[in-house]
């Protein structure tokens, strides 16, 4: 812990305690039927995303699965835009076609969440080849929610 | 005020039948107590409260089906009133 500055793990923690009450606060909504689809929560692994995103570069990309509210704002999305997705709205960060499995945004290196478990992996593999054949940038992919 | 409510479980739960009262307008509810008794498509459940208090008017009889999502009584604060 004392390679890092108080900084750094004060932001480390206010990450964490956002991905937490957005998630409790969406599954009130989810029980009270609001929410289209329902949602999968990632409650306890706050710290396996926040703490994977903050080794990746900003263009580093991931691909996550079912569970990915947590990965997705530790990537850096706005709770904002993710909640509005989560209710299929345009300001979404799918623009409202996806919900809640399937946030993401090419331009900002998500390549998105979906439904299937382990689909993620051909996801990541398809994004690493033509990342490779592009010759562009580094990759690299998460997929700690298979495991949570 | 708490709300008790029929929750919305699994991605396509529309309805609930709500079997059976276990609280009447009035009573005294301790968190936890069991306030009403629900059948979904899959299984049958206690809805329970969270916190004490009295509890408010059944907005459904026994044998009601109850949308997802919809609340079915309140349990009332000290002082508080519907």
């Amino acid at each position: 812990m004392s390679q890092h500055s108080k900084e750094w793990l004060t932001q480390t923690l206010r990450q964490m305690l956002v991905i937490r009450t957005f998630e409790e606060t969406a599954d009130k909504l989810t029980l009270r039927g609001k929410v289209p689809g329902g949602m999968h929560n990632s409650s306890g692994q706050e710290a396996v995303a926040v703490g994977s995103m903050s080794a990746l570069a900003a263009d580093d990309v991931i691909a996550t699965t079912h569970r990915s509210h947590h990965h997705t704002l530790a990537k850096g999305f706005t709770a904002k835009e993710v909640m509005a997705e989560l209710f299929t709205k345009a300001t979404g960060c799918s623009r409202g076609r996806g919900g809640s499995m399937h946030l993401g945004d090419f331009h900002r290196g998500h390549f998105g969440g979906n439904g299937i478990v382990g689909a993620g992996v051909g996801i990541g593999m398809g994004a690493a080849l033509g990342i490779k054949q592009l010759g562009t940038r580094k990759f690299q992919w998460v997929l700690s929610a298979m495991a949570e | 005020m708490e709300e008790i409510f029929v929750p919305a479980l699994g991605m396509a739960m529309d309805n609930a039948v709500l079997l059976e009262w276990q609280k009447n307008p009035g009573d005294a509810v301790n968190a936890g107590d069991v306030i009403a008794i629900i059948e979904t498509d899959k299984t049958t459940m206690e809805i329970n409260a969270e916190t004490s208090g009295t509890l408010g008017k059944h907005r459904y009889v026994a044998n009601d089906e109850v949308p997802a999502g919809n609340t079915i009584t309140v349990v009332l604060a000290p002082g508080e009133s519907e």
